[in-house]
């Protein structure tokens, strides 16, 4: 079937612009449409998450209200790594002189005395020993088994003078040796920490 | 007709700008701030249940919480407890048949870096001798207390002494001694040092979850010191009252 528009072509011409105006009103309104539908799913969704963060709110003040118990435990706590915290600091620098003393008696050849020991931690030399023996050998040997220890170092032989004792009569070689800490222990005095 | 379409695209954007500025503009801007405060929140939730497990933990051990607390405080006291802290020196050199000559304690002062960079400048600057910062140099750090102490006895008992200062309820730390022999083959030898204990008036780490959890390491080390002298507790104490405090006892 053929249709035969019989209308004056500037009636035609004017149909059409019509049709061309509805389609882009329709488009303008339909864009305008979804812009007050975002604005709508904004305020909308402004009041869910505001409720979100009110109900969040109180669950950390229903947190964080603690009984004074609880406060007091918590308190408990932070003393005690506060405490353990200083200690560990104090202990890097702590010389552990029950360790150093058995280990310099250890060191001693079965021939030597000590007569006096000074030892200072924060001064060089840290030690000073003056003691007894029979010979030069065993003053040596003293020294030489001192620098091999992990404890001590910078041993240094300082003066050896004989003495007769006017008790027994015997000869004694009167010694001083000076040396240094190597480190200030082979482990923590108070386990646990380190 | 030309001008008509740009009319109406010219309008439809003007009302699309309205709407956006007067419509999504604030709820935008409200739930973006929103968001930001919600985020943090959670972020507090997460923090407060955390700490919340944690206190549930401790409130578990509350008893060796207690404790470990209290041996805490008298490891590294508030106050310079001086006077427990010749009882614990002493009582440790009785109990290794140690005879204690002498004790003095020198006045407290700060371990604290800046404080006694302080000290050195002052006393550079006046060229004068200036008294040590006490402690009000800094309330929140680590203060000394300064002693020195003559003994006698054997060297082994000696040794055993210097064990139990070093896992004593008390920290201290030995700076310097002096062993002599005895004058005579039979006499004791004598022991001279000077040490320090340390209190601190403040704790200074922060309050955070990582320092309320007690790890087992902290609560052995606590547990494995050992306390010799009994402290004094005044209400139980008897034996007060002298009509001639200058007669002998």
């Amino acid at each position: 079937m053929i249709n035969i528009n019989l209308l004056p072509a500037e009636l035609k011409l004017q149909k059409i612009q019509a049709k061309r105006y509805a389609a882009l009103i329709s488009v303008c309104i339909v864009v305008i449409f979804f812009f007050i539908v975002l604005g709508i799913i904004a305020i909308a969704g402004k009041g869910t998450i505001e409720d979100h963060l009110a109900a969040t709110k109180i669950a950390v003040e229903k947190n964080t209200n603690q009984s004074s118990e609880s406060k007091s435990l918590q308190e408990m706590a932070l003393l005690t790594n506060d405490r353990a915290k200083t200690f560990t600091e104090i202990n890097k620098k702590r010389a552990i002189w029950s360790q150093i003393l058995t280990e310099l008696s250890a060191s001693a050849p079965l021939d030597v005395q000590f007569d006096n020991l000074t030892c200072n931690a924060e001064k060089s030399p840290n030690f000073t020993l003056q003691g007894n023996t029979t010979t030069e050998r065993e003053i040596i040997k003293f020294k030489e088994k001192l620098e091999t220890s992990p404890f001590f170092k910078n041993v240094a032989f300082k003066s050896s003078s004989l003495n007769q004792s006017q008790k027994d009569q015997t000869e004694k070689l009167k010694f001083t040796l000076e040396f240094d800490l190597e480190k200030f222990s082979s482990n923590t005095a108070v386990k646990g920490f380190k | 007709m030309k001008s008509k379409s740009l009319l109406i695209f010219g309008l439809t954007f003007i009302i699309i700008l309205a709407i956006s500025f007067f419509i999504i503009k604030p709820p935008a801007k409200a739930i973006w701030k929103t968001w930001k405060d919600l985020k943090q929140s959670q972020e507090e939730l997460k923090k407060s249940e955390e700490r919340n497990t944690i206190t549930a933990d401790l409130d578990k051990n509350k008893d060796e919480i207690s404790r470990i607390a209290t041996i805490a405080e008298k490891y590294i006291p508030q106050d310079s407890e001086s006077g427990d802290l010749i009882l614990e020196l002493a009582a440790i050199a009785n109990n290794y048949n140690l005879k204690v000559e002498k004790t003095s304690l020198e006045k407290a002062q700060s371990t604290a870096k800046e404080s006694t960079d302080e000290t050195a400048e002052t006393t550079k600057k006046t060229a004068q001798p200036q008294p040590s910062t006490s402690t009000s140099a800094s309330s929140s750090s680590v203060q000394n207390v300064d002693f020195t102490m003559s003994l006698s006895g054997s060297f082994t008992d000696y040794l055993n002494f210097l064990k139990n200062v070093e896992t004593s309820t008390r920290l201290i730390v030995i700076k310097s001694m002096t062993v002599q022999m005895g004058q005579e083959e039979a006499s004791p030898v004598t022991f001279q040092l000077v040490g320090t204990a340390f209190y601190k008036p403040k704790v200074t780490i922060a309050d955070s979850i990582d320092n309320i959890k007690v790890s087992q390491d902290t609560i052995n080390t606590f547990l494995n010191l050992k306390s010799y002298a009994q402290p004094i507790n005044l209400p139980q104490e008897s034996g007060f009252g002298r009509t001639n405090p200058f007669e002998g006892y």
